[in-house]
């Protein structure tokens, strides 16, 4: 299996403090890689990191082979990395299917003079990128909905619009910033299979932070265990699982016993 | 206060307002996506107006460095305002660049790109001060060509005027609005426009290049400030460098009395603020200047959110 995402040494450090220090760890093509840990352990700005958001303080991260530690969002976003986030982001004030052209709009390459003048060719790609953001919609069950502005949606369906509108970026890689927070069990179990219907439809790799441990000890193969900025544990889950360092991260016991 | 009265005012209001909406615009676009005024954008009115004015006329007046020159042609009146336009875009794009982009960068306070826009805004005055002399610059009457300047229209045993100027001022700004509201609802790049104005970083995230949107919509704050500033001065004349700085003044209180960030309140605005002026009785004309603010205070009392503004959310 082919390394999709590389990271390196990375090291990000806020007026002295260090909020992700020497990290270092590889995610391979189809895997959905887990990454726990507890709150401030610098799960997000390692996200922030890696979608150019955030510029490293030290180390490198490489995207399909290519060295992105120094690129713009658009560039990495255009490279094929997609993400959710952890408190909602959409476009409250367009519509679903707006939010999801948004990104489709972004990556085609209609010159203006063909967009203002509605070409043959731009009115043919506008086509084309109206049918797969009403698949995408449909595909997160929100086609009844399409015209809604997004702001008017319930929770649960803005976290699905927001992963359709990652999807929409034909990404290769979806990072998912805890997509399960604030759902039921039945909810968490949707999404779980949901995430590998979509990992298995449009070949992605997954980077999932998420809080709810029966969830990633379910999806992930391989988990990597964050605290304090530090890797402190990688592996299977159920290895991980085990580790005295992450016992003691999450439960602030120490091992002297 | 017959009919034909109000019809006149109501005609020189409208006609006034809806050059004070696109200009109020260009205020509108910037701040839509960047939360700041640009205060440099009167100074790109008058530069738009001064450009205007050599393309079309050939002549740089008696007094400034470039005095007495003249140009080898002169380009007929919708032309000049075209390319006037087109290069006060390009000026909204150097003022980006030199005010607004560096401080962008580095993350700085917003308070600080309001203190640098003010400087280029001093500094393009004075620039055009240096090439344009600070004298008054007025339109030759026959600008428009054979057509005659006014149409009168005669109301029960009164006659309301259409000064042709005042159609010309109406009909441009008409098409400027519409064209814009076009762009911003109906097309790809509008889309992506909104999408920024919403959250920019968001917006970099799906694929969208912020910087060049940036300077796009500095261009198209640019037109439409060299565009009105034509306008006005077409019909009033450009008293000195100076002159587009105060209607930027005043086209601020537009804004705030439309809705900081609103574009229907940019146009609402302009219009009610054009309406008030012309409707002032004419022994109050001297204190013509205040009309916007005073309005602007008792609009406040009532909608602190200007007339259409909203408490935040929704912009462009």
């Amino acid at each position: 299996m082919t390394v999709v995402l590389a990271v390196d040494d990375l090291t990000k450090a806020f007026s002295g403090l260090m909020a992700v220090s020497d990290l270092s760890f590889e995610v391979r093509q189809g895997e959905i890689f887990g990454l726990i840990g507890p709150n401030g352990a610098g799960k997000t700005t390692l996200f922030n990191m890696l979608t150019g958001l955030t510029r490293p303080t030290a180390g490198t991260v490489q995207f399909l082979g290519q060295n992105i530690t120094q690129q713009s969002p658009a560039a990495i976003a255009r490279m094929g990395m997609a993400r959710t986030f952890q408190n909602i982001r959409l476009f409250n004030c367009m519509s679903v299917l707006d939010n999801v052209l948004v990104p489709m709009h972004a990556r085609d390459d209609v010159s203006l003079w063909g967009g203002v003048f509605g070409t043959a060719r731009s009115r043919r790609q506008e086509r084309e990128a109206q049918a797969r953001a009403r698949e995408l919609v449909a595909l997160v069950g929100l086609a009844d909905r399409a015209e809604a502005s997004a702001g008017s949606l319930p929770y649960g369906a803005r976290r699905r619009l927001e992963i359709a509108r990652a999807l929409a970026l034909s990404p290769k890689v979806l990072l998912l910033d805890e997509p399960a927070a604030g759902m039921n069990q039945t909810e968490k179990k949707d999404l779980s299979g949901f995430i590998r219907e979509i990992r298995d439809r449009f070949d992605l790799t997954v980077l999932l932070i998420e809080h709810n441990v029966p969830m990633v000890m379910g999806l992930c193969r391989s988990v990597a265990v964050l605290n304090f900025g530090q890797l402190i544990a990688k592996g299977a889950p159920e290895e991980v699982q085990a580790d005295p360092a992450v016992i003691e991260a999450y439960l602030g016991v120490s091992d002297n016993a | 206060m017959s009919l034909a009265w109000f019809l006149q005012n109501l005609l020189n209001g409208l006609s006034i307002g809806s050059v004070y909406a696109v200009f109020a615009l260009g205020y509108t676009l910037v701040f839509s996506i960047l939360g700041i005024i640009n205060f440099a954008h009167g100074a790109v009115f008058t530069l738009g107006a001064y450009l205007t004015y050599v393309l079309a006329v050939g002549e740089f007046g008696l007094n400034g460095m470039l005095a007495g020159v003249t140009l080898p042609f002169k380009l007929p009146f919708a032309l000049a305002l075209l390319v006037g336009a087109a290069l006060s875009g390009l000026a909204g794009v150097a003022v980006e660049r030199m005010a607004f982009r560096p401080l962008r960068k580095r993350g700085a306070d917003a308070l600080l790109a309001l203190v640098s826009s003010l400087g280029v805004a001093l500094i393009l005055v004075n620039f055009i001060q240096y090439l344009f002399g600070a004298e008054i610059y007025s339109f030759p009457p026959d600008i428009l060509g054979d057509l005659p300047p006014a149409m009168l229209f005669q109301v029960g045993e009164e006659f309301v005027a259409v000064r042709t100027i005042q159609a010309v001022l109406f009909g441009v700004s008409l098409l400027m609005l519409l064209l814009l509201v076009w762009f911003i609802q109906f097309t790809k790049r509008g889309k992506a426009l909104r999408a920024m104005a919403e959250n920019p970083e968001t917006a970099s995230l799906l694929g969208i290049n912020v910087d060049t949107f940036v300077l796009g919509t500095f261009f198209i704050s640019g037109v439409l400030g060299g565009l009105s500033g034509t306008l006005i001065g077409v019909s009033f004349g450009l008293a000195g460098p100076y002159f587009g700085v105060s209607y930027g003044l005043k086209t601020l209180a537009v804004i705030v009395l439309g809705g900081l960030g609103s574009i229907p309140g940019a146009v609402l605005g302009g219009l009610v603020i054009g309406l008030a002026e012309a409707f002032l009785p004419p022994d109050l004309s001297s204190f013509k200047e205040a009309v916007a603010y005073a309005l602007l205070f008792i609009v406040l009392l009532v909608r602190p959110q200007g007339l259409l503004g909203h408490n935040a959310e929704e912009k462009v």
